[in-house]
């Protein structure tokens, strides 16, 4: 080629050089991630900021309508809404804004002639909005009308149709007048008033969407950089200030990486402060590797379980149930696929509801023998690998979501073990709005395997009784999946809904989780790990599943 | 000229209407996402109901979409199902970043894969060639989250080397796109800021581009190959023109005349986004709006999306075919 060509090749490489020496230049003034380590006894200091890292945007920040039904919302408005009751490190209900957790024994639960109930609330005289405005019952009987307001797309309603009326007797008292009696009562009456003299006339689908401008929490919203981050900063006024002068950090940080190993490495470099990534087989290590932060692993309030269609043969037969159930060895799942960063779960309830839970399933260990047993007693009879009725090998469809590595370990694992005592296993994994929105409700599955979310209160009144089998009839509403029929657990999960008495409730409670076990609908697996991890700088990082992430965001500091 | 792009203009409606009916269908007639609210026993099948009547999912599709198409001629593109909020106004605010890093890695892929490419055309089956071919093979073998995961431990170990200092951060946008100066006040604001802007996007510009340098060097490999072996440039050479203006002026002008096609229609793939660059490094663009409204069955918001990038296409298709025009006078139709 012609002289010409090596002098542009020339200039461009010196371009480049220059690009890359400006670049290494400039490199001098770029954020430092060099953290000081705090000392995790050492006296807090005010100021300061802390970066969350999430996985997701929330769409809006009204986290009581359709848009804000992300968790991320909900972690957002924790810190800007305090209830009226709170639930503590000990997975407890506590007083917050009321003076006292109302129960019957201390006179505030009060039984009504007419089969109905009252909840008698004494508010904080000194709770204050940021503006200085006192939170009164008119606060707490607006947040009660907002919700069952037709005009709004609230998510939830459950349990506050039963609410006919909250009286305001003084402003710092409310009465909740409920036309039956309703056990659950307290996730309703605990919940965080609205601001009145804010909201009202306002449209409640759009007004807290976009700016939140009142706060009853320890941070006020400062602003939403949509698509970047969302900026909170400290409630000058906050009420709850105590002698600390509470919160300590001027501002925290939202912002949002939908990637979870992006997540980990920002953790790393100190980008953000605090993750909370969802669990793998390997996120106990990677952390403990992790030279700068800390972390804490916790059973959380998402408990996964096989499921059982108890209508549709093979698994209509309690006896092939029980056989998959003694097929199945729980501690090696465990063990494998979560490392051991939690135990086997022995019930429909968490360990943290104390007194209601017990450990009904623990009977059911892995044991091939009874699985054999079982499976005779169905009418099967091995003939070479498989177990076989009328000449077909005993085969179950299990589904699950598909994208959940964990998930997907569990099913592999579950296929080996029925293999061994003679089950044939076919996994199907489906999107998951498929699993939820089509197979699990319509029954098309003989083994499922989900999670569902546990709140503080036992109650389970739309996942077991009869009535909650999703059919033609009710037009596929109620989430029994099972299609488990037990009339007499029915009956006790509907006492136990209207049982305010604490003592009795614990009794029936115990008793559905015993039945059940022994009916076999469904088989418990584990909790899964919720992991809080942080960098080194941060001080008062609790994890508290029940609670949320940000439940202490008040006492968290940095080093300074 | 102009019949030729008002024919191709009134032939890409029917294309418009296909893509637009075959999006609604498979969106409408998917899966409900308000089931998965259910995994909270608190949320019963009587609120999904009452959401989903309120999102008007309960509809007969047909009318779904008679409602959506009528609205969509009269410029109405929707409003989002999940915050209320026009579906435009979603995408305005998210098209700025997102032009910003396919722009920056269109611009950084062509000045380095045309060269590149040139560079090796003229040395063919020299060592360089061999190195280039490997390394282009390489680039194109590579997944983008593969090259974005290693490029973020890049940047780690940097840190690390830097005594803590961060030159590059891993995820996140510049907070110059967060501004509600609407567009162009976007882009000019994140001028006033560099520094931060290329802290923020050089790797996920980077990861983008790898695969477009590999891709382009090729082509300009082959092309100007091509040209090379050409009786007219023995010619001009022949002849004792200089061979810089031989290059530049014969060659390198007929081996761009394909390029231009591929990058016209690269161009309009701008718009959507790159969705796995913006899903790994955390980037609010196009990609990370259309893979979330997909989630969450947002018709509105993803048709706005595809009937844009649809049209997008359609129309660079026409320029390109007008640039041939301008770029080869053999082309050019009367």
């Amino acid at each position: 080629m012609g002289p010409g060509r090596t002098s542009i090749f020339k200039r461009l490489a010196a371009h480049a050089l220059a690009l890359i020496a400006v670049a290494i230049l400039v490199s001098g003034c770029g954020g430092s991630a060099d953290s000081a380590a705090a000392d995790p006894d050492a006296p807090k200091q005010h100021g300061g900021s802390v970066t969350i890292g999430m996985d997701q945007e929330p769409a809006c920040l009204n986290s009581k309508i359709q848009c804000g039904s992300m968790a991320a919302t909900s972690m957002i408005s924790a810190s800007l809404f305090d209830g009226l009751l709170m639930i503590d490190g000990d997975g407890n209900y506590a007083p917050l804004i009321a003076t006292e957790v109302p129960t019957k024994e201390n006179g505030a639960v009060v039984d009504t002639p007419n089969g109905g109930m009252t909840v008698k609330m004494q508010l904080n005289p000194g709770a204050r909005w940021s503006d200085g405005q006192p939170i009164t019952c008119a606060d707490v009987a607006f947040n009660w009308s907002t919700t069952m307001d037709e005009r709004w797309q609230v998510v939830s309603r459950k349990g506050w149709e039963l609410i006919s009326d909250v009286q305001c007797p003084a402003p710092t008292t409310a009465v909740f007048v409920f036309s039956e009696r309703y056990a659950p009562y307290l996730s309703l009456v605990g919940a965080a008033p609205l601001p009145k003299h804010v909201l009202d006339g306002k449209d409640f689908n759009k007004y807290f969407n976009e700016a939140i401008p009142i706060s009853s929490g320890p941070f006020l919203l400062h602003k939403w950089n949509r698509a970047v981050d969302v900026q909170l900063k400290r409630n000058p006024k906050y009420w709850n200030a105590g002698n600390d002068d509470r919160p300590w950090l001027d501002t925290i940080r939202y912002v949002f990486v939908a990637d979870t190993n992006t997540l980990k490495i920002q953790l790393r470099t100190g980008e953000v402060d605090i993750i909370s990534p969802p669990p793998d087989s390997t996120l106990k290590q990677e952390l403990e590797g992790f030279p700068r932060g800390g972390f804490q692993i916790e059973p959380g309030i998402y408990w996964e379980q096989i499921a059982f269609n108890n209508a549709k043969a093979p698994t209509n037969d309690i006896n092939v149930r029980k056989a998959i159930a003694y097929s199945i060895d729980r501690d090696q799942i465990t063990d494998v696929v979560l490392k051991g960063q939690v135990e086997r779960l022995d019930s429909t309830l968490l360990p943290a509801k104390k007194e209601y839970y017990i450990p009904a399933w623990e009977h059911v260990t892995y044991d091939t023998k009874k699985a054999e047993e079982y499976l005779t007693k169905a009418g099967y009879k091995r003939n070479g690998q498989y177990f076989e009725k009328g000449g077909k090998p005993l085969t179950v469809q299990f589904k699950s979501t598909a994208g959940n590595d964990l998930r997907l370990k569990v099913a592999q694992l579950l296929q080996q073990r029925l293999k061994a005592s003679g089950i044939k296993m076919d996994i199907a994994l489906e999107p998951p709005n498929v699993f939820f929105g089509q197979s699990t409700p319509a029954g098309n599955f003989h083994m499922g395997l989900w999670a569902w979310s546990s709140g503080i209160d036992p109650s389970q009144e739309t996942m077991f009784p009869c009535d909650q089998i999703p059919s033609e009839a009710n037009e596929f509403s109620g989430q029994n999946n099972y299609r488990y029929c037990n009339e007499r657990v029915s009956a006790l999960i509907k006492q136990g809904n209207v049982t305010t008495d604490q003592a009795e409730r614990i009794k029936i409670t115990h008793e559905i989780q015993t039945l059940m076990a022994e009916d076999m609908p469904l088989l418990p697996l584990f909790q899964r790990p919720e992991t809080l991890a942080y960098t080194d700088r941060t001080q008062g990082m609790e994890s508290n599943p029940l609670g949320g992430l940000v439940w202490n965001a008040a006492d968290w500091a940095v080093a300074k | 000229m102009t019949g030729l792009a008002l024919r191709r203009m009134l032939e890409a409606i029917p294309a418009l209407i296909v893509v637009s009916i075959i999006m609604f269908g498979l969106l409408a007639l998917g899966p409900n996402p308000l089931e998965l609210l259910k995994q909270n026993p608190n949320i019963t099948s009587e609120d999904v109901e009452r959401l989903t009547k309120m999102n008007g999912w309960d509809k007969p599709v047909t009318e779904q979409y008679v409602h959506w198409a009528s609205n969509f001629v009269k410029g109405d593109l929707g409003t989002s199902t999940v915050d209320q909020r026009p579906a435009w106004d979603k995408i305005k605010e998210r098209l700025p970043l997102t032009l910003m890093i396919t722009g920056m890695s269109m611009v950084l892929s062509l000045s380095i894969a045309l060269p590149i490419g040139a560079y090796v055309a003229v040395r063919k089956y020299s060592k360089a060639d061999y190195a280039a071919t490997l390394t282009t093979f390489a680039m194109m073998a590579s997944p983008s989250f593969f090259v974005g995961l290693l490029l973020q431990l890049f940047a780690l170990k940097l840190q690390d080397a830097l005594g803590g200092t961060l030159l590059v951060y891993t995820a996140g946008a510049p907070q110059c796109v967060a501004s509600s100066s609407g567009f162009f006040g976007t882009m000019f604001g994140c001028l006033s800021t560099p520094f931060e802007v290329f802290q923020r996007l050089a790797l996920p510009v980077f990861a983008l581009s790898i695969l477009q340098i590999a891709g382009w060097s090729r082509y300009m490999r082959s092309e100007l190959l091509g040209v090379l072996n050409q009786e007219y440039i023995r010619s001009a050479m022949a002849k004792g023109l200089p061979g810089k203006l031989v290059f530049m002026r014969h060659a390198m002008r007929n081996a761009l005349l394909p390029i231009v096609t591929i990058v016209a229609l690269d161009i309009a793939g701008l718009f959507g986004g790159a969705v796995i660059t913006e899903r790994v490094f955390g980037l609010p663009g196009m990609g990370n709006l259309l893979l979330d409204s997909l989630g969450q069955k947002d018709i509105a918001v993803v048709l706005a999306i595809v009937m844009i990038g649809a049209a997008l296409v359609l129309f660079m298709n026409m320029v390109a075919d007008v640039l041939y025009g301008v770029l080869d006078p053999r082309v050019r139709v009367g």
